[in-house]
């Protein structure tokens, strides 16, 4: 399945990625793999380290599927299918 | 220069410091008048004074209140009783309390008889993390409402180095002048030859003559002299009292500016717990992610994509929550295409989060910051990241808010393209298309010199849109323009606007923070239980923030206890957490009197028509609209005010507010 993945704030700077297609051979995956995935990248092991961290849930990033929140559906468990869109941000505020 | 120009005043000086420099204490005589025997007995009066105060903590010194009346020249010193500077903190409290004292309520806010108070906390221009923030306060031409607008850069903190905490400038000057404040002085110079200035050739002529670079200047610029209803007040050059058209009363005053310099600088209660409190607070804001990393890197502008892909990035005056172009105008493009040169910090600030750019047109300046990202991008459907920044320094030459200037401009897109403007009503100036960014740059000028159409747009868009009979196309909350969150898709900032105190606004209880960016924990934008409780606390916490003196940006990293142990340890003061929160539950409750006072009815705490009944029509969000009547009930049951929307006189004993 083919998944697009948008990189924005500090990651997309550190990185250079700002959007990917990812490839998987699954028909579906939960959010933690696609994390394992994209933190494999140069620039994106914080990404790794949230995949990681099993209370990732708890830490402030904002990781959109669909431009829902993920932490309003079922964390990194949340299911991603092939078509969707995830979108990544650091800890991020303003006003 | 007349003589009520030259008259300074020297005064009793109450120091700010414990370390036993203090200045002679003179009582409030022209200069003209003084001399050496009543120096002698001044001086008297002033060591006895002096040992009278060295008994008490230096910190908990009285907040000491610089009145001018511009209609005579006269000044005075007040000094507040020390119960009310402890109910009402000090900068946002201590303003409104004295505009409480001083507004019957049906006053003109363009009138001698508004007051335009400047107003720092406790904690501005000591070393607390950004503790250089002060408050502008009068009665708002834009709104008919309390007006309270805050700013960083340095002004606040030199402000408070005169010795001042609040001034109070009441009255009309017959002429153009500007107020020159320094150590237990203060004089009201002419300035006709300032007059016409924008807000940078203004600081510039200031500090040239003069003749020092370290006196802070809050000005306004030619929006505020010709009363633009959104007019602001610029200090600094680049940082912005922005909001409710502050400015505008600045002009009406025919006050064109004020200039600090100050050497005494706060003394906290106890210097050694000070400066540990201090140290624990400064390395949590450097350690955590989004106030150590994301606002320094990208500032506010990291938002754009965040909000556009969450769907509520409001565009084309609220038609819709997606902006196809946000990847052109976005904080990130910014740094990717060069305009962004470095960040910059207001005083004390270890977040830094001001933009320092530069076009490819050669023009230089601040900017854009977020919600000026927005209101001057997809507010009017312009993706021409020059034209947005290029329009963004206007604003702040001309001293215009921004959000106001965008979403009027946004209002009278809509307006033409429905047909209600006529062609021939632009005089020749560009179609007022979406997407126009010559529109855009176009009339930003018109309106902050009020030239053709201007005139009618610096008029706001409730008043544009009303004179056309449409009305439900300003995208505004009681008269002020609706900043860059579509409550649509947050149901809690959507309350959170409609209860404002001072219409239209975000900083009033930024429920983004828990609704979209998960701080401090994730709640579902959608759901509507639980939003009021969650509202209320966020209101009283940010008027106590702000009446500290310290910015609201800390909140991303410190919590109520911090702000807690902070207060107490500068002031010397024992608030308990309750007694804290309290002050800042009886500082809304306050503003919300005074509104009421100016003719606030429970009818105006809504939200526009389209918000509440259109449903969003694309992206995250689609179909839904605000569910405010499932919050508001509970909101007013919360605050202990009836179904009117008023405080009970339960609520109004509790708070200490009976005699308001």
């Amino acid at each position: 399945m083919a998944v697009e993945c948008k990189i924005f704030g500090t990651l997309r700077l550190a990185s250079g990625i700002d959007r990917l297609l990812l490839d998987i051979p699954e028909k579906s995956v939960p959010l933690r793999r696609i994390l394992e995935e994209l933190g494999q990248r140069k620039g994106l092991d914080e990404l790794k380290k949230l995949a990681q961290n099993r209370n990732g849930e708890s830490l402030p990033f904002i990781l959109l599927l669909q431009g829902k929140n993920v932490f309003d559906l079922d964390g990194l468990e949340t299911v991603v299918k092939d078509g969707q869109r995830v979108s990544i941000f650091p800890p991020s505020g303003g006003g | 220069m007349s003589i009520r120009e030259e008259i300074s005043f020297i005064f009793k000086n109450v120091p700010l410091s414990n370390k036993g420099k203090r200045r002679p204490c003179y009582l409030s005589l022209p200069t003209v008048y003084l001399d050496e025997w009543r120096l002698f007995i001044y001086k008297l009066i002033a060591t006895l004074n002096r040992q009278r105060q060295e008994v008490k903590a230096v910190a908990l010194a009285k907040i000491r209140i610089l009145n001018v009346d511009l209609s005579t020249g006269g000044t005075n010193i007040q000094e507040l009783d020390e119960k009310i500077s402890k109910r009402y903190i000090g900068g946002r409290g201590v303003g409104t309390y004295l505009l409480s004292t001083i507004l019957k309520g049906d006053e003109d806010p363009l009138s001698p008889e508004n007051p335009l108070l400047f107003a720092t906390g406790p904690l501005t221009g000591t070393t607390a993390p950004t503790g250089g923030r002060y408050m502008v306060l009068c009665k708002s031409p834009l709104t008919g409402l309390v007006a309270c607008s805050n700013s960083g850069g340095q002004f606040g903190s030199e402000l408070r180095r005169t010795g001042f905490d609040v001034i109070c400038i009441t009255g009309r000057s017959d002429s153009a002048v500007y107020l020159y404040v320094t150590d237990g002085l203060v004089e009201i110079r002419g300035a006709a030859h300032l007059w016409g200035l924008d807000t940078h050739e203004t600081t510039d002529s200031l500090k040239e003559e003069i003749g020092s670079d370290s006196v802070k200047i809050a000005c306004i610029g030619p929006a505020g002299e010709k009363k633009v209803r959104f007019a602001c007040i610029i200090n600094d050059k680049h940082r912005a009292a922005g909001r409710s058209g502050v400015g505008a009363v600045m002009g009406s005053k025919n006050l064109k500016a004020v200039v600090v310099k100050g050497s005494h600088r706060p003394e906290p209660h106890n210097r050694d717990r000070f400066m540990e409190i201090v140290k624990k607070r400064l390395e949590i804001l450097k350690s955590n992610p989004v106030t150590g990393q994301g606002l320094p890197s990208l500032g506010t502008k990291v938002l754009d994509n965040i909000i556009n892909e969450h769907g509520a990035y409001p565009t084309r005056n609220f038609q819709t929550g997606v902006f196809e172009h946000t990847d052109e105008v976005c904080g990130e493009a910014l740094v990717e295409k060069g305009y962004l040169k470095k960040n910059r910090g207001c005083y004390a600030c270890p977040i830094k989060c001001a933009r320092v750019t530069s076009l490819p047109t050669g023009n230089k300046g601040e900017g854009p910051e977020y919600e000026s990202g927005w209101a001057l991008g997809a507010a009017v459907g312009v993706e021409d990241l020059i034209a947005i920044t290029e329009a963004n320094y206007l604003c702040n030459l001309l001293g215009m808010d921004t959000i106001s200037c965008g979403m009027t401009l946004a209002c009278a897109m809509e307006l033409y393209e429905k047909g209600y403007i006529k062609k021939d009503e632009l005089d020749g100036g560009p179609a007022l298309r979406f997407g126009s960014s010559e529109a855009l740059v176009f009339y930003t000028r018109q309106m902050g010199v009020k030239e053709g159409l201007g005139k009618r747009l610096a008029e706001g868009s409730l008043r544009l849109a009303k004179s056309y009979g449409a009305s439900e196309l300003s995208m505004s909350v009681k008269g002020q323009e609706l900043p860059a969150y579509d409550p649509r898709g947050v149901q809690g900032q959507g309350l959170s606007y409609a209860t404002s105190n001072r219409g239209g606004c975000h900083v009033r209880a930024y429920m983004i923070a828990p609704e979209v960016l998960g701080i401090p924990e994730k709640l579902d934008p959608q759901a509507t239980e639980g939003k009021a409780q969650w509202v209320k606390i966020f209101q009283d916490l940010t008027a106590v923030i702000d009446s500290m003196g310290m910015c609201l940006f800390t909140s991303f990293a410190l919590g109520a206890e911090d702000y807690l142990d902070i207060l107490n340890g500068f002031t010397g003061h024992d608030y308990t957490m309750e007694e804290m929160m309290e002050c800042g539950e009886r500082i809304w409750n306050l503003e919300r009197l005074l509104n009421i006072r100016f003719g606030l009815t429970a009818d105006m705490d809504t939200l526009p028509r389209r918000l509440l009944h259109e449903a969003m029509p694309q992206g995250p969000q689609k179909g839904h609209t605000v569910r405010l009547s499932e919050m508001l009930p509970e909101y007013y049951k919360i605050r202990g005010w009836d179904n009117d929307g008023i405080p009970s006189s339960k609520t109004l004993e509790r708070l200490d507010l009976k005699t308001v």
